[in-house]
């Protein structure tokens, strides 16, 4: 074989052995699971998007906010750490500030929580550990997620007993946890070995809990 | 150049499309059926994986990570297929793009200057292989240039047409025959060690 002559009877012999080779080679056994909770993180989770092209500008868009790897700035951890804080604080300052007279009136009249018992229990069984993995906060994930719903049931039974602007605040800091929880789901999909993220996304699912425990109790006292 | 897919689908007929699955799933899935979609991962990811593989070089991280990228294309982009040509080829079709694209990034990012037109300068020099015969076909194809293992890739395994494989990468044919030469020549090469 020279430099620019590739041989005929090696190049069948390549290619026959090309042929051999497999078409099909199964994925890691965990790659659907984060396909899926990437897709589910995305805003528009509800189905694939069928506004617009699907054009190389919003492949662009999408690599170009994945690359930029927000988490790995302090500032956004300093950002959602003090607004988890501060809408927290604000919901029980403004609580207690305005002495929620809806509640006031309402136990004056004696009316009683209404939400049901199994819904207590339920919220009882929310994780109480932080986990360490990926793979084990994926365990626990639906427990966070059911609590959630519970104790979001919960208040929205009880809301007309919390004054308008603690509602608005919840609502506000309801949604402030939720995108760092969406941005912390999206980054893990690109890199779920990330312990911190997995600390920051079961971080924040706690916060929420808290949170809606928090006003839930405030509604109920 | 990169192809939207869906886009000129007749272009695209690799030796492995299939019927592209049940029309009824795909419709399942464009209507936001994530159970559907998730039929049509268990389908189709195996090939996919595979071309990510070899398209990637090998790594099995870096085409775990195409791959899901593929995937989270396909499902946001699952309106635009219409079913002009079969599902698996608009999924490949996805896959050469992304790794195009990741390819060109990785260019950008480590500031090297090549060019397509110029099979010559392409690449380094493919590090030497050991081969033991069949399995190690693998690994040497691995380790060709990018270019040369994108062209021998699509053409030899995948089976797509010299034309196809210029469309897609937005070369010349003739560059797509020279990469497809180099490769053969270097495998050949790697394979007599």
């Amino acid at each position: 074989m020279t430099d620019d002559i590739v041989d005929e009877q090696r190049l069948q012999e390549l290619l026959a052995l090309t042929k051999q080779l497999p078409r099909s080679i199964d994925p890691p056994s965990g790659a659907w699971g984060q396909i899926r909770s990437a897709l589910e993180a995305e805003p528009s989770s509800s189905g694939p998007r069928t506004t617009g092209p699907f054009s190389n500008a919003v492949i662009g868009r999408a690599d170009a906010v994945r690359s930029t790897r927000f988490w790995q700035r302090p500032v956004f951890l300093a950002a959602a750490a003090l607004l988890l804080v501060a809408g927290s604080s604000a919901i029980t300052a403004v609580a207690v500030r305005r002495g929620d007279s809806s509640r006031t009136g309402s136990q004056q009249a004696g009316v009683q929580p209404t939400a049901p018992r199994q819904t207590e229990a339920q919220i009882a069984a929310a994780p109480t550990t932080s986990p360490a993995t990926l793979a084990e906060f994926t365990a626990v994930e639906k427990d966070y997620i059911v609590t959630a719903q519970r104790l979001a049931e919960l208040l929205a039974v009880q809301e007309d007993k919390l004054a308008p602007e603690t509602v608005a605040t919840l609502r506000e800091s309801l949604r402030i946890i939720d995108n760092a929880i969406l941005e912390a789901r999206r980054a893990l999909a690109t890199d779920p070995a990330n312990a911190a993220l997995v600390e920051m996304l079961s971080g924040s699912y706690q916060k929420k809990l808290d949170l809606l425990r928090r006003t839930a109790e405030m509604a109920r006292s | 150049m990169t192809i939207p897919p869906g886009a000129a689908s007749a272009a695209v007929s690799p030796r492995t499309a299939d019927a592209g699955g049940s029309s009824d799933v795909i419709h399942r899935a464009q209507a936001g059926d994530m159970d559907a979609f998730e039929r049509i991962y268990r389908e189709h990811s195996p090939k996919v994986y595979a071309l990510c593989l070899r398209l990637s070089g090998g790594g099995a991280a870096d085409a775990s990570d195409l791959m899901q990228d593929v995937f989270i294309r396909a499902w946001r982009g699952l309106a635009t297929f219409r079913g002009e040509c079969a599902f698996s080829s608009w999924l490949h079709r996805l896959a050469v793009n992304a790794m195009l694209e990741a390819a060109r990034s990785e260019k950008r990012r480590t500031a090297r200057v090549l060019t397509m037109e110029d099979p010559g300068t392409i690449g380094a020099p493919a590090p030497a292989v050991t081969p033991d015969v069949a399995m190690d076909l693998e690994r040497a194809i691995a380790t060709l240039p990018h270019g040369a293992r994108m062209a021998f890739v699509l053409h030899d395994i995948e089976g797509y047409q010299h034309q196809e494989i210029a469309d897609q990468m937005g070369i010349a044919v003739g560059t797509v025959k020279a990469q497809l030469h180099r490769a053969r020549k270097l495998l050949i090469k790697a394979l007599d060690k």
